[in-house]
């Protein structure tokens, strides 16, 4: 999860968030390179104590800075064509979740074999216990098996919503009336946080979204128990 | 960078050279378009700048009788005239010198000054705001609450707050029971993410 005055990223959890990470690195970088040379000739010319009065065009630095330019641009294109690709790419998910978006709540469904749902309502900040995170922690989680490949089809029972997760690159928007799909894969076990991410009324800021990631026994018995509770 | 052969500044001189004595009413009058003739009306104008050292006219244009005489002395021989003589005809051709134009000015302490007084004012807007408007701190910002949250070290606390966790956990004031509890949270988010592998 995110720690106070954090300025980058949440450590990746699944690989897609892994790319996503790398290709910011590598975009970041070329557009620190840019700025340092572009404030430097800034520098050099305010500075300059001479005046060159009869310059009047340049055809070499004109097409320096034209298939320069281009050429950078291609090399921020392909990777980042390679990733969206790397999205859409059909895989065989083990277990599919339906991620419903209410007022303000989350509903889960777990119908593949037997009927699970259940809502997840934040913990209000008077309710935690010492040590849980403000604002973020619920009351159910979702719980999914680790280094599967899971699907989970994202909608609305009323106004927009988005279900979003840092940490495994994931940010799919419920829509009323439609249904979303997204695929990811949790590499690590542990709990990830997130948070609804479209406006959806008075308390659009207090409906997070938590995911915890177990191995696949435990989250055997986890469904076994959840289903008898019901 | 691009080395400046002599066959190159040949070309570059000679392109510049046929630049500018062929202007473009010229050129364009060549190729066939009918051109009015271009006439420069512009009035030869004084201006103290460092890229232009020698501006169209002189700067004191009507001259008294004892500076028209000085004018006279001047087509002589110039070992003739005493200093102060040259340093007149110097103030009669020019106004400022090179270092009176270059000389810097004292704005920087205006934009300075008036940069402190609008952060000033900002400093006041915000120090009223924490006392009239935001409600009280949450308790999950206290320390003995942030040293009990999962993953204290450097995971979901940032290097130096999840060291200082570290060290607060286990010296003074978190009452030893704390520190235990802590510790034994501690081991236990170990075992739980390292213990299955």
């Amino acid at each position: 999860m995110a720690h106070p005055s954090q300025l980058g990223f949440q450590d990746a959890a699944s690989p897609l968030m892994e790319e996503l990470l790398h290709f910011h690195d590598h975009a970041l970088m070329i557009v620190i390179l840019i700025s340092t040379m572009v404030l430097y000739i800034i520098l050099a010319m305010v500075t300059a104590k001479l005046t060159d009065k009869l310059v009047l065009d340049s055809q070499e630095i004109e097409i320096i800075w034209t298939v320069l330019p281009a050429i950078i641009l291609i090399l921020i294109a392909l990777p980042s064509l390679r990733i969206s690709y790397l999205m859409d790419e059909i895989n065989d998910p083990h277990l599919t979740i339906k991620a419903m978006g209410h007022q303000w709540y989350w509903s889960y469904e777990y119908t593949d074999y037997e009927d699970l749902g259940f809502d997840s309502y934040m913990t209000p900040t008077q309710d935690l216990t010492p040590g849980q995170f403000r604002l973020l922690e619920a009351d159910h989680r979702m719980v999914t098996p680790v280094e599967s490949p899971i699907r989970v089809l994202i909608s609305a029972e009323d106004v927009l919503h988005s279900w979003a997760i840092p940490a495994l690159g994931v940010k799919v928007d419920a829509v009323p009336g439609r249904l979303n799909q997204t695929t990811f894969i949790i590499s690590r076990p542990g709990v990830f946080f997130g948070q609804c991410s479209e406006i959806c009324g008075a308390n659009h800021s207090f409906m997070p979204i938590v995911v915890e990631a177990v191995p696949l026994q435990h989250f055997e018995n986890w469904s076994s128990l959840m289903i008898e509770e019901a | 960078m691009l080395h400046l052969t002599a066959g190159r500044v040949g070309s570059l001189l000679a392109r510049r050279a046929t630049a500018a004595l062929t202007n473009s009413s010229v050129r364009m009058a060549s190729h066939g378009h009918d051109v009015a003739e271009m006439v420069d009306m512009s009035q030869p104008l004084y201006v103290d700048r460092v890229d232009i050292p020698l501006p169209d006219r002189p700067y004191k244009d009507t001259l008294s009788p004892a500076e028209e005489s000085l004018k006279q002395k001047e087509k002589g021989p110039w070992s003739q005239l005493s200093k102060e003589e040259k340093l007149a005809l110097y103030r009669l051709k020019f106004c400022q010198t090179f270092p009176e134009m270059q000389e810097p000015s004292a704005e920087w302490k205006t934009v300075l000054g008036g940069i402190f007084i609008f952060l000033g004012l900002t400093g006041l807007v915000v120090w009223w705001q924490k006392v009239y408007v935001y409600p009280a701190r949450p308790r999950t910002f206290d320390d003995d609450w942030q040293a009990k949250q999962k993953c204290i070290d450097t995971v979901c606390h940032d290097r130096s707050h999840g060291l200082w966790l570290l060290f607060l956990s286990f010296s003074r004031g978190l009452a030893k029971n704390n520190h235990e509890e802590v510790i034994l949270l501690y081991t236990q988010i170990k075992l739980e993410v390292v213990g299955f592998f």
